[in-house]
């Protein structure tokens, strides 16, 4: 198994958030998590990161066997653990490519393989460029500085490509794109997907799901994984609303 | 005449009276009279001659092809009476553009030279009650007069730059100021640089020690820019923690003349950089950078005053710091801007990046403006690293030292990116980088290193 999160509580100020979520993730998978705003979705997402400001106030999680917790921010993201931001932040003055050039140089590190040299490099990040037909300009401007929703996302997976990782969680990253962007968005993560990683994306939406086809897809509400279904689940969603899942779990 | 010591005797004890007394935010917390006055400064030497200094230093600039000059403890170094840049030749104020000792100069030049830097207007004396039309006029600070006054009595030798009209030098020129000595000393090293109409000069001015040195200078460089002449100048330091160098640049601008000035402040424990230029006829431009990268106990000053006396003159500041540990940084901006000179363009900035919870940094822009058709603006900032930079950077697998870094290097390239010579800019960009990385130390990177001497 490659993630395994058992009975994970979390909370923000003494807020709790999160209450109790189970969650197994498989190489080869595809899960997608849904449910309404402000219920922890990105949480969860943030906590997996390693976000400080999350407070772990019970539960595990195992990724790849190891200890999650064990780990810092960077030493998850060398393991392999790849977030996607739903609001990905501007760096002014670190442009694109020196920003990756850092971020592949030490991951191989971690790794204990030698850096890049710049041509095999630059080499590899125009093949990842072309996958979500990113242009040299945007490369070579700063990172996010400036960039429309659109050219974030799209920044988003570029990273994705050339990090490999093998767990990507995407939170929202179809928040804000146009039906274009979308398509060229998921198309990445679909080339990306593979037997030997695993994708979670995190949306609001049925929209994404009809390009990123899901094998699971789980409705966190209130802080807990209320439902999981196949992507028939989302369907149902779209047509009821989650306020009927609510009901629903109520009745249970 | 009277000997150094008396000289010397004199102004310490006159600097007891002056040292600044404000208290506050924007007192004046760095004072050359708080060091002259300094119960050991009368036991500082001051060096009665450049002896032991080699005729000439190798510098390790990689891929950085200058016409070099070195200066060590304020002697000039290279042959008596020569032009220093073409060392055949001697040193005249002619046709060719010269470097040379001001002494080497006919007493007829040095007369031509000086009378550039001779047009001395003293400020209102202090205690009189100054009125509207006082301030109107763009004095220059009692203290500025009078460390002018100190550098000039005693600077033992005086560094000229000369570029005849329409002059253009084929590579930069590079001054490397040595601080030598394994005893406290007190330095006044003096340039003068004029630039006659149309010429233009890429300079760059490094100033260094070794680790250990206990220097204080007073140091002074004076430029006059003819008309539509062209300067850019980049004063470099990274001396060791205990030197304190206090450096006044003035300069002189006429009609359509550019300077683009950076001061660089790499390392140092006590750096006051001051800058006052003169914007004396129509189109005079100038842009003045400032970087300040200062950790430990370090402290930087700038004090930069622009007055625009001329129309349609233009000005730019901006400073950016980064101050790690206890280091404390100050900033003081003034523009001036008289009623004749309107239609003035001036921009003041000046940023401050606090990276550890004990550094400080106090900035403190000013304008005075007295035309009313202008366009000016000035902001000060003070701030920390973006804790989501840091965690998005981090979250790609880039250290969270390496983040801060890169972060800090990024700041720093705003200013980087101003300095026109790529070759210098790519040299600085390594130094600085190179200094965020803890690696650049006094001394490293520059000639002792290489003489293989006092080092």
């Amino acid at each position: 198994m490659l993630l395994e999160i058992k009975d994970l509580h979390a909370s923000i100020n003494g807020k709790p958030i999160l209450k109790g979520v189970n969650l197994h993730v498989n190489r080869g998978e595809i899960h997608a998590i849904m449910g309404p705003n402000g219920n922890g979705k990105s949480t969860l997402a943030s906590v997996i990161a390693g976000k400080e400001m999350f407070k772990v106030d019970g539960g595990q999680i195992n990724y790849k066997g190891k200890n999650l917790f064990d780990l810092n921010v960077e030493e998850r993201a060398c393991e392999g653990i790849f977030l996607g931001f739903q609001y990905p932040v501007e760096i002014p003055g670190v442009s694109i490519t020196s920003f990756m050039r850092a971020a592949v140089n030490q991951q191989r590190k971690y790794k204990g393989l030698d850096p890049m040299d710049t041509f095999a490099f630059m080499k590899y990040m125009e093949e990842k460029q072309a996958l979500v037909g990113m242009t040299d300009k945007l490369a070579n401007r700063s990172v996010n500085e400036g960039f429309s929703g659109g050219e974030k996302k799209k920044n988003e997976i570029f990273q994705m490509a050339m990090l490999q990782p093998e767990l990507a969680i995407l939170d929202e990253t179809d928040s804000g794109l146009d039906i274009d962007a979308l398509r060229i968005v998921a198309g990445g993560v679909n080339k990306l997907a593979n037997k030997d990683n695993a994708v979670v994306v995190i949306t609001h939406y049925q929209r994404l799901l009809d390009y990123i086809v899901p094998d699971f897809v789980h409705v966190l509400a209130d802080g807990k994984i209320v439902k999981t279904g196949t992507k028939e689940l989302a369907k149902e969603l779209e047509v009821k609303g989650y306020d009927w899942l609510k009901d629903h779990i109520t009745d249970k | 005449m009277q000997n150094t010591k008396d000289m010397l005797q004199q102004w310490a004890a006159s600097a007891k009276s002056r040292i600044p007394t404000g208290r506050g935010m924007f007192a004046q917390h760095i004072s050359l009279w708080k060091e002259l006055a300094a119960n050991d400064f009368l036991q500082r030497k001051t060096p009665l001659s450049g002896n032991g200094l080699p005729q000439e230093f190798r510098c390790d600039i990689k891929d950085l092809d200058t016409h070099r000059v070195s200066v060590c403890n304020g002697f000039v170094a290279g042959q008596a009476g020569r032009n220093l840049l073409f060392p055949d030749k001697d040193a005249a104020l002619g046709n060719a553009p010269c470097v040379c000792r001001l002494q080497d100069l006919s007493p007829a030049e040095r007369e031509r030279l000086q009378a550039f830097f001779q047009a001395e207007e003293a400020e209102p004396e202090s205690g009189k009650i100054r009125l509207t039309a006082d301030f109107a006029k763009p004095g220059r600070g009692a203290d500025t007069l009078q460390f002018v006054r100190l550098n000039r009595e005693l600077a033992p030798e005086t560094l000229v730059v000369y570029l005849p009209a329409g002059c253009h030098l084929d590579k930069p020129l590079q001054i490397v100021n040595l601080c030598l000595g394994n005893e406290p000393l007190f330095l006044q090293p003096h340039y003068l640089m004029l630039l006659e109409k149309g010429a233009s000069l890429s300079l760059v001015h490094c100033t260094d020690s070794h680790p250990q040195a206990d220097i204080l200078a007073n140091a002074l460089t004076e430029i006059h820019l003819q008309a539509e002449a062209r300067l850019e100048y980049i004063q470099m330091q990274n001396v060791g923690d205990r030197c304190k160098i206090f450096h006044h640049i003035q300069a002189n601008l006429q009609a359509g003349a550019h300077l683009n000035l950076h001061r660089m402040t790499l390392n140092g424990g006590i750096t006051q950089n001051n800058t006052e230029i003169n914007l004396l006829e129509p189109k005079a431009h100038a842009e003045v950078f400032g970087l300040y990268l200062q950790d430990r106990e370090q402290k930087t000053d700038n004090q930069v005053k622009i007055n625009h006396v001329a129309p349609q003159t233009y000005s730019r500041e901006l400073f950016k710091g980064v101050m790690d540990d206890s280091a404390q940084a100050y900033f003081k901006g003034h523009v001036f801007v008289s009623p004749q000179a309107q239609q003035t363009e001036a921009y003041q900035s000046c940023r401050n990046l606090l990276v550890s919870p004990k550094a400080q940094a106090y900035a403190k822009p000013y304008l005075e403006i007295y035309a009313d058709d202008v366009q000016c603006n000035h902001g000060v900032t003070v701030g920390q690293l973006d804790e989501d930079a840091l965690f998005y950077m981090r979250c790609r697998g880039i250290s969270a030292e390496s983040a801060r870094r890169l972060l800090m290097r990024a700041y720093a390239d705003e200013i980087l990116k101003e300095i026109g010579v790529e070759e210098l800019r790519l040299w600085l960009t390594s130094l600085v980088k190179k200094r965020f990385s803890g690696q650049l130390q006094a001394c490293q990177d520059c000639i002792l290193s290489c003489t293989g001497g006092e080092c």
